[in-house]
């Protein structure tokens, strides 16, 4: 006898209203859910990651208010040490856990794991009004790379807009990064792409739906991101300080080749 | 088992009923998909943890609440910072929109309690453990919620009585 039984008209009528076979095909059905993986082409001189950013604002390239620029630009000192305290902040408010330490009888549970410690800032960005910020994670409470993305004239000063991480791994061949798929609230305002180069890449453009995208290129990384609400793979393209390519190849959004785990 | 393989055996049993369970509980099918996706990411880059939970599952969806409740609180920093945004999510439920709209009506306690116990399947101790309640308090609520279904559900369920004001 369980609690349940007194009322088994009532569960089996929400178990067959809640079915998983009522999700599929529907608007959120948890087949399309973002889980491993998304790759990207081989290169030898370019390791190529890409991830979309939750944002909660309006396409920046279509706000008057809130410029978006495909040149970059570098932030200003006391700008970039503003907006690196705002994403530690943040983050560790994100990673510090909230789950219940014990059981209603009183019974301690298994800690749920450390809270996690964002790294180094590996590189960042700021384009118009707004700035990426690309951090690594401790693997452990964290997702080993943390993006940041900020606004300035906010208050004066500088906001979060979002903040997305996920495990991506660089091998040390060089070879694509694995992407998985992590976000808390709609992915449709921005695409970013971010990567490590080699010492032969002085440049990266990426070629995003509303035009060409300068991407920053800095200490062995690159960093771009643009407006767009699409997941469709886009092509980049690396060349160096004479101008000659070296790479070229598509970069894919997050998860545009999402796939449930498989054994 | 490895590791990779272990946890994607209990992606694959469990994100229905966490799936279920979410909607149920933030009433709002894509917002529950994104929170279960952050809430399996989480699991997987802790899984070594987690794994030694009493129950991972309802791990997950305590994850997914909490993210739920950090997501309204970033929403109004955020909303202090933009204008408004138009909101783009469906508002049809693909499923049955009579349970929806009773199961959306109940309180929030009764609503979680009926979420977590109901559609992901955990136990009474499961549930309490999740919810930071005791059982005796889970069980309460359970029936307080399934009562008000039934009564809400039947009623819908009748032929509506001829000379008498219909109050869905």
């Amino acid at each position: 006898m369980t609690d349940l039984d007194a009322f088994d008209d009532v569960v089996a009528r929400l178990r067959d209203g809640y079915s998983p076979a009522s999700f599929r095909p529907g608007a959120a059905a948890p087949a399309r859910r973002r889980a491993p993986a998304a790759i990207v082409g081989t290169a030898t001189a370019l390791t190529v990651g890409a991830f979309a950013v939750t944002s909660v604002t309006g396409l920046p390239g279509s706000d008057p208010d809130y410029a978006w620029s495909a040149t970059p630009s570098d932030l200003a000192a006391g700008e970039r040490d503003a907006v690196d305290r705002l994403c530690r902040d943040e983050f560790t408010r994100e990673f510090t856990p909230t789950l219940p330490v014990e059981d209603a009888a009183g019974n301690q549970l298994p800690d749920p794991g450390p809270s996690g410690h964002v790294g180094d800032l590996l590189v960042s960005e700021s384009r118009g009004d707004y700035a990426l910020s690309i951090y690594s994670g401790d693997e452990q409470g964290a997702p080993n790379t943390l993006a940041c993305l900020t606004r300035t004239g906010v208050d004066g000063g500088w906001g979060i807009l979002a903040l997305w991480g996920g495990p991506a791994s660089d091998d040390g061949r060089r070879s694509p990064v694995e992407v998985l798929g992590a976000s808390t609230g709609a992915l449709d305002d921005f695409a970013a792409a971010f990567g490590t180069v080699d010492g032969t890449v002085a440049d990266v453009t990426i070629a995003a739906p509303g035009g060409a995208v300068d991407a920053t290129v800095a200490s062995g990384y690159f960093l771009a991101f643009w407006p767009e609400s699409g997941r469709a793979p886009v092509s980049a393209t690396a060349t160096d300080n004479r101008g000659d390519v070296v790479w070229s190849g598509e970069v894919v959004p997050a998860f545009a080749e999402a796939t449930e785990p498989t054994e | 088992m490895g590791r990779r393989s272990e946890f994607e055996q209990f992606y694959r049993q469990h994100k229905d009923p966490c799936f279920r369970a979410l909607i149920v509980s933030v009433r709002d099918a894509r917002v529950a998909d994104e929170l279960l996706s952050e809430a399996f990411t989480r699991a997987l880059a802790r899984w070594r943890d987690v794994r030694a939970h009493p129950a991972p599952a309802a791990w997950v969806v305590r994850t997914a609440i909490n993210l739920h409740r950090d997501e309204f609180r970033r929403r109004r920093r955020a909303d202090r910072l933009s204008r408004p945004v138009v909101d783009t999510v469906s508002q049809d439920p693909p499923f049955d929109p009579a349970l929806h709209r009773a199961v959306s009506a109940l309180p929030q306690r009764q609503r979680e309690v009926v979420a977590l116990r109901v559609l992901a399947d955990l136990s009474t101790e499961q549930t309490a453990a999740v919810l930071g309640i005791t059982p005796g308090t889970v069980t309460t609520h359970l029936a307080r919620g399934l009562q008000t279904l039934r009564d809400q559900l039947s009623v819908r369920n009748e032929p509506r009585p001829l000379n008498e004001e219909y109050v869905p």
